[in-house]
């Protein structure tokens, strides 16, 4: 029985994924995902379908049926077909075909154009033997792909990679905390299921239906593979406590991704600090406290900016063990005040005297200063002006100025 | 009184947002006595900051921040003329010691070097800075205050960042502890502080970043700007004592750059002897050989000059500078190297009789007081012509060798950002991908460049619009800012420099990127105001091909011809270049060129010398052109501006033409003194005249008034003098051009074969691609035979052919050829015998590689007498150039050699036996035909002796009733007509209005097309981007028709070399 191959280019092919595949599947279950498509074996269906003319048409139907704009090409090598889909040339005109499209080196190509060699018909009117003599075995691929025998396997990747777990209510329930038991039995049927299997997860997709409304997904990540049901239990109760559903829920998803056990041994001889799972757990917590914007990792910006600092959000703690290395020099703490305390100033030929803010007052007793910072005037420019000053009653400041205002924008420790 | 003691100009190259004269004019401004310039390594900018000081009345301070091993630096100034020679001496020893870019001081250089020389602690990026950072402060300044004793001074800078505060405690510590005076300083790296944006954009393109992602590599603010002495002693309220300080530090400086006494080669004379008495003898001495041929009036008239001459020499003490000329110019006789002396040298017998220069003064009129006068302060001009490429080379070398590496340098060329590479390195900056540089940088063709709201239109033009963009706003704002600030230091195409001393203790030398060559730190201008004499060894293309085509006329046509003993009153010479029959010839080919020459119909050799000299900016712009022909064609009387001009002005008809008769009229007209008239013809050879031209200008008019010159008089003198300057020509240089140019066309006219056969040899020169040569050779009926890799040499060699003498084209033009290669084909097979196949020639050549194997297929080279076409030579070629063990393809190629007894004979079957194993041609290879062939030959060798491509489409032209070039030349005036060629010149001369001038080419010559302005702009994008046009025209005169309407001719795509230019 001779083989046959199918191949879907799609221009969008990453958001028309599902569709593709579903297309696929419907005439094979040998299947590859490529990056631009797919390509699927539909050998033997002659008698079911037709000859390969009538395969392409009836895949082209179904993807017309769901509005996909796709280029479709059966041919019986799986190299030619995906050539063929993606230069949208159907089998009979694969001779006229640019050797362009062919994975021929450049420098090779250029040659063929010198010799007058445009298309895989001119190609088609060479000895293969002369080919490969002049462009090494390597060519043969090439030669391949035009006698359409294409050595290229066809490598199914579509498989299984998460498991599904779901529950439809009998009665809508307005607090999550009632469906802490449900959802506790999902989590430990979807756990042992995934230990059968001798994986983990590190990647939850939770949903939960609600009435009347759009199903509302929480994406939950942990920086490590765990099947601690009690653990992912919490984190899904802090994440639902961040943003709550709008009504009252009606069905609950579970999708949990697979991934490798955790390799590292934990616990042997020692209890190792801190754990994981309660870093992430307090982590979550704090955000449910200060609001999610404000918790993530600190990280240094290099930028001429007021503040070159932010906070990156989606970045885990790692929990790598730091040795310390002390400085000889001495370096100063800086605590931001968040909002800046609003200040009044009292300056006399231009020195700075007095300074008096909501929460104290006093002399200044010494100040160095102006510092001037000012850049990205390329961009949205800034410039400031900054003194640090050493209030009489204690304490150093730094104090900043904005028009006509005053601020003090933190303490050095 | 504060004095600002650190600055940094744009010759610290990409570590600067101000040029040293502005940096000089701000200081004046805020009202400061004086300022350093102290650039990194360099003084390259210190003669315009000297001058630019001297002019706003401050004093200029030089120094250099010293490079030290660690990469901080170490700012030093001259106290002295001793300390500016160790200075100079010092940067010229780091830099030759290292790699180009790798340079740095070590502290014995420094120990050595430190005699009268003022050491500062520097800025952030000082010496000092870095050590206290490491925790040797205390010692390093110990270090410091040891070997500049009583000459360290401890720089304290503050630009209001928190960071620097400590240093400046620390260094002030330091101060205190080792008694070290302490001074304040802005560290300025810029004159106004809106230039710091410049400064950041300088410092991404130095680290390859763009202004995105340089993040903390930019300046923290914008402080670093020249700051009043109120603004300094606000800043340093503290140590007021620190301000009061840089006026005692410039106190202490009694070094300025007009001290540097410059003294020419000193010259080895017998014992008994002087420098004058052997130029003495030896120029009477040969000035007999050389006027052995002249008329006895002229001999007569010689010694009275040469006596002249020798005083004037003795009394400016430059008998050693022209022993020394005279010299190189022997050596080139020696080395028969051809070389001719240009300039003002023209008008010396001197010169002359010691076979400097070759245009005899008294027989053609040349004043030596245009050269030297005793009676004013000026110094002499020698250029030295020579051929280009490896004689040149022998000639600079020669002088190195002779005077020692640190007695001679190139001067340097100050590289400056033009429009294309500031728009690519701004547009990086700024974060443009390549697609958008490449339409950026289209908006400056090789022909205009564009500012202001001309920029801001042509962005909008291109699909972008600043103001609806800042990223773009600021692009175009510092792309107009960045035009014309120094790059680099390049080395100017032949100044030299020489000097008893060490030269480099005059002016720092350094390697130029090209291996043996060193430059000096100073360009053209910077010499010339700082009077230090240079010997310029220009490399012309032209002295080449005339070189060779004595030789090839030598042994090909057996006339034993000299460049000087050429008849310059050949009728056939006149006649040619009166039907401005000229591409090729020297000076004279150009398209202005091309179109003046039937107007002023040449028929001597002093009309070439004006032809030569007319064609240039200062004569079209101050509309000498037009006067000049009127006059010549009998259409306007001859008039000499004002009577006293006469005897100037005769010459040329009572129009000024050349610098020297400017000179002459400044003095005779305004009165100038010698002094003043050597200040105007600085000013006219100047590349920056500025504000000396406005001064010039003025005292013309002042000394005119004074005697009652009348007003239109005035304005018309002064006009001249104005579209003189940077344009102007020395009519001595006009007459060694002319004697060049009239060579060239006695060759082409006479021994076009030999000449185009040098020509070709000696390409790229002139004004034409090598393709247009060749076609236009080809119409004067010369014939090329094609390259053959068993006829041909690497150059282009002469056959006879009957009784005519053809062109054999040559290896040298196959594109990707390597000379050693081709010379190894040819060397090998002059050794042998003929190569018999493409295998025989990979076995007897390994050194050739696949790429030049596939080239010589292409370009034809392998087809042996026509048995093989050029694909069936690249499909063999394909399989011959596959690697093969020993054991296998010698063996079979030797058995295959050993068929034929080759020895002399052509290689008749040799190539079919090469064809195939069967010797059958494979039948999917079809021949190349028609403009295929030309194709192929236009891309792989720049030339084809084919067809030309339009003629392909002559028939298809005819029917549409487009017309040939040939067809253009005379019409109806008023008839509109279309002509189609190749675009071979694109032209907008700076002097024409914004007119573009475009030449078509095509099977039977050129069509001119003269394009206004707004049909131009209509049009620009087909003009620019089509290589073959079809150009609808209205008929203006003989040879030139106004365009109306432009159509690409898309169905031809053969390369086409076209030459933009402006």
């Amino acid at each position: 029985m001779s083989k046959l191959h199918a191949s879907i280019i799609s221009g969008n092919a990453k958001k028309d994924k599902e569709v593709l595949l579903s297309v696929a599947q419907h005439f094979s279950a040998n299947i590859e995902m490529l990056e631009d498509g797919v390509l699927f074996d539909v050998s033997g269906m002659h008698n079911l379908v037709g000859d390969a003319k009538e395969v392409s048409r009836q895949i082209t139907q179904k993807l017309e049926a769901v509005r996909v704009p796709a280029h479709v090409a059966v041919a019986a090598a799986a190299d030619t077909a995906i050539l063929l889909a993606r230069q949208n040339y159907s089998l009979d005109k694969f001779p006229q075909l640019p050797l362009q499209e062919l994975q021929i080196e450049a420098d090779t190509l250029n040659i063929f154009d010198e010799l007058g060699i445009h298309t895989i018909r001119d190609l088609q009117q060479i000895p293969a033997d002369d080919l490969v003599n002049r462009y090494g075995r390597q060519f043969k691929d090439v030669i391949d792909i035009i006698e359409q025998k294409g050595s290229r396997l066809l490598t199914p990747n579509v498989k299984e990679s998460s498991l599904t777990w779901s529950y439809d209510l009998d009665f809508p329930v307005e607090d999550f905390e009632q469906l802490i038991f449900i959802v506790n039995h999902g989590l430990d049927k979807l756990f042992t299921q995934i230990s059968y299997s001798g994986l983990s997860t590190e990647h939850l997709d939770f949903a939960v239906g609600v009435r009347k409304k759009e199903e509302k997904s929480y994406e939950i990540k942990t920086s490590f593979p765990t099947l601690e049901r009690s653990f992912w239990l919490k984190l899904v109760n802090l994440r639902i406590a961040l943003d709550p559903p709008e009504a009252e829920i009606v069905s609950v998803r579970i999708v949990s991704h697979f991934t490798r056990p955790r390799s590292d041994q934990r616990g042997l001889y020692a209890v190792s600090r801190p754990e994981p799972e309660s870093l992430l757990l307090t982590i979550n917590k704090l955000k449910k406290l200060v609001g999610e914007d404000n918790v993530g990792t600190p990280v240094l910006l290099d930028q001429r900016l007021p503040e070159a600092f932010s906070l990156d959000h989606e970045q885990l703690p790692q929990g790598h063990e730091k040795i310390e290395i002390r400085s000889e020099q001495l370096i100063a703490a800086f605590n931001y005040f968040r909002p800046p305390i609003p200040a009044s100033v009292t300056v006399k030929n231009k020195r700075l005297l007095f300074i008096k803010t909501p929460h104290f007052s006093g002399r200044v007793r010494k100040y160095s200063g102006v510092w001037k910072k000012n850049s990205q005037w390329w961009n949205r420019s800034w410039n400031s002006q900054e003194w640090d000053i050493e209030i009489e009653e204690g304490g150093i400041y730094r104090l900043c100025k904005t028009g006509h205002e005053w601020f003090l924008v933190g303490e050095y420790d | 009184m504060f004095y600002e003691l650190h600055t940094r100009s744009a010759f610290s190259f990409l570590s600067s947002g101000s040029q040293p004269q502005r940096l000089a004019q701000r200081t004046a401004e805020l009202g400061m006595p004086g300022a350093a310039l102290i650039d990194r390594d360099t003084v390259a900018g210190a003669v315009r900051f000297h001058f630019e000081a001297r002019e706003h009345g401050i004093q200029p301070i030089i120094g250099s921040e010293i490079t030290m091993k660690d990469g901080s630096v170490l700012p030093l100034v001259p106290m002295n003329l001793k300390g500016y020679q160790n200075l100079s001496k010092l940067i010229t020893t780091i830099k030759l010691r290292n790699k180009k870019g790798e340079h740095f001081a070590t502290r014995d250089d420094i120990e050595d070097h430190s005699s009268g020389l003022l050491c500062f602690t520097g800025g952030s990026d000082g010496f000092m800075h870095s050590s206290i950072k490491n925790g040797n402060g205390q010692f390093d300044m110990a270090w410091l205050n040891y070997v500049f004793e009583n000459r360290l001074y401890i720089e304290l800078q503050r630009h209001h960042l928190r960071n620097e505060e400590a240093i400046n405690q620390t260094l002030l510590g330091l101060a205190h502890k080792l008694r070290i005076p302490y001074f304040a300083a802005n560290g300025a790296y810029y004159a106004d502080q809106k230039d710091r944006e410049l400064f950041d954009v300088f410092t991404c393109i130095k680290n390859h970043c763009t202004i995105y992602d340089a993040g903390k590599l930019l300046s923290e603010n914008g402080e670093r700007y020249l700051k009043p002495e109120k603004q300094m002693l606000d800043l340093f309220e503290d140590y007021p004592e620190a301000i009061e300080r840089t006026a005692e530090i410039a106190s202490r400086v009694n070094f300025s750059m007009d001290e540097l006494s410059y003294t020419f080669p000193d010259y080895k004379v017998p014992p008994g002897e002087t420098v004058d008495s052997v130029l003495r003898q030896r120029t009477i001495h040969q000035a007999k050989e050389r006027y052995s041929d002249k008329g006895q009036d002229i001999k007569d008239q010689v010694q009275g000059r040469l006596d002249k001459e020798f005083r004037v020499i003795e009394m400016k003490g430059l008998a050693g500078y022209f022993l020394m000329v005279a010299d190189i110019s022997t050596f080139c006789k020696e080395s028969k190297i051809l070389s001719q002396g240009r300039g003002s040298a023209a008008n010396s017998v001197v010169c002359y009789s010691l076979g400097i220069t070759a245009v005899e003064p008294i027989k053609n009129q040349l004043l030596f007081e245009r050269f030297l006068s005793e009676s004013y302060e000026q110094y002499p001009d020698i250029d030295i012509d020579l051929p280009s490429g490896d004689d040149r080379e022998t000639v600079i070398q020669h002088v190195y060798k002779e005077y020692g590496e640190r007695n001679a340098g190139m001067t340097a060329n100050v590289i400056s950002y033009r429009g294309k590479s500031a728009v690519r390195e701004v547009g990086k900056t700024f974060g443009f991908g390549p697609e958008v540089l490449d339409r950026l940088s289209r908006l400056n063709s090789h022909y205009e460049t564009f500012k202001g709201k001309e920029l801001d239109r042509r962005l909008k033009e291109e699909g972008f619009d600043p103001a609806e963009d800042r990223r773009l706003r600021k692009f175009a704002h510092i792309y107009e800012q960045i035009l014309d600030f120094p790059r680099h230091l390049g080395q100017h195409s032949g100044g030299m420099v020489v000097s008893i001393d060490r030269l480099d203790g005059i002016v720092p030398i350094e390697p130029a990127s090209m291996p043996g060559r060193n430059i000096i730190q100073w360009d053209k201008d910077d010499c010339e105001a700082l009077k230090v004499v240079k010997v310029d060894l220009l490399g012309l293309g032209m002295m080449a091909v005339l070189r060779d085509s004595i030789t090839l006329i030598s042994s090909h046509y057996g006339d034993d011809l000299n460049l000087y003993k050429i008849p310059t009153d050949d009728p056939k010479v006149y006649e040619t270049l009166q039907n401005a029959d000229t591409v090729g010839m020297f000076q004279v080919e150009s398209r202005a060129q091309i179109a003046f020459l039937p107007k002023s119909k040449p028929a001597n050799f002093y009309d070439i010398v004006v032809q030569v000299a007319i064609i240039r900016p200062g004569p079209i712009v101050g509309k000498m052109l037009h006067s000049y022909l009127k006059r010549r064609q009998g259409l306007e009387e001859v008039d000499y501006i004002d009577e006293r001009l006469k005897p100037t002005l005769e010459r040329t008809m009572g129009v000024p033409l050349f610098q020297e008769q400017l000179l002459k009229i400044s003095m005779d007209i305004a009165g100038f003194t010698s002094n003043e008239t050597e200040d105007l013809r600085k000013a006219m050879g100047f590349k920056r005249p500025g504000k000396k031209l406005e001064k010039i200008s003025h005292n013309l008019r002042k000394g005119m008034d004074a005697r009652g010159v009348p007003e239109k008089v005035q304005e018309n003198i002064v006009n001249c003098v104005l579209a003189f300057s940077n344009y102007g020509f020395p009519e001595s240089h006009a007459y060694s051009f002319a004697l060049l140019a009239y060579a060239s066309a006695y060759f082409m006219v006479h021994y076009r074969a030999a000449f185009m056969t040098a020509m070709f040899n000696n390409y790229p020169l002139g004004f034409y691609s090598a393709a247009t040569l060749v076609k236009d050779a080809q119409r004067h009926g010369l014939h090329f035979l094609p390259m053959d890799i068993n006829r041909s040499q690497y150059i282009f060699t002469i056959e006879e052919v009957g009784d005519e003498k053809q062109v054999r084209v040559g290896l040298k033009y196959v594109r990707g050829l390597r000379k050693e290669v081709g010379e190894a084909i040819v060397a090998e097979r002059e050794k042998n015998e003929w190569y018999t196949s493409i295998a025989d020639l990979i076995d007897r050549v390994p050194m050739i590689n696949k790429r030049e194997i596939r080239a010589l297929s292409l370009a034809g080279a392998l087809n042996f007498d026509n048995t093989v076409h050029r694909r069936e030579a690249l499909w063999q070629s394909e399989l011959a150039i596959q690697p093969t063990g020993d054991l296998f393809e010698k063996s079979e190629v030797r058995s295959q050699k050993s068929e034929f007894d080759k020895k002399n004979s052509p290689p008749v079957l040799g190539g079919v036996a090469a064809a195939s194993a069967d010797g059958v041609v494979p039948s999917f290879l079809t021949r190349m035909e028609g403009l295929q062939l030309v194709d192929a030959d236009l891309r792989k060798t720049g030339i084809s002796i084919g067809k030309h491509p339009m003629s392909f489409f002559r028939d298809e032209m005819n029917r549409r009733g487009i017309l040939s070039a040939h067809q253009t030349l005379d019409l109806r005036k008023g008839q509109i007509v279309s002509s189609a060629g190749a675009v071979i010149i694109r032209q907008r001369p700076m002097t024409a209005n914004k007119v573009v001038f475009i030449t078509l080419e095509d099977e039977t010559g050129f069509s001119n097309f003269v394009v206004m302005p707004d049909v131009f702009e209509k049009y620009r994008a087909v003009i620019n981007q089509s290589d073959f046009l079809i150009i609808k025209g209205i008929f203006e005169e003989r040879g030139m028709l106004k365009a109306l309407h432009f159509t690409p001719l898309t169905e031809i795509t053969t390369e086409v070399v076209s030459h933009n230019f402006r």
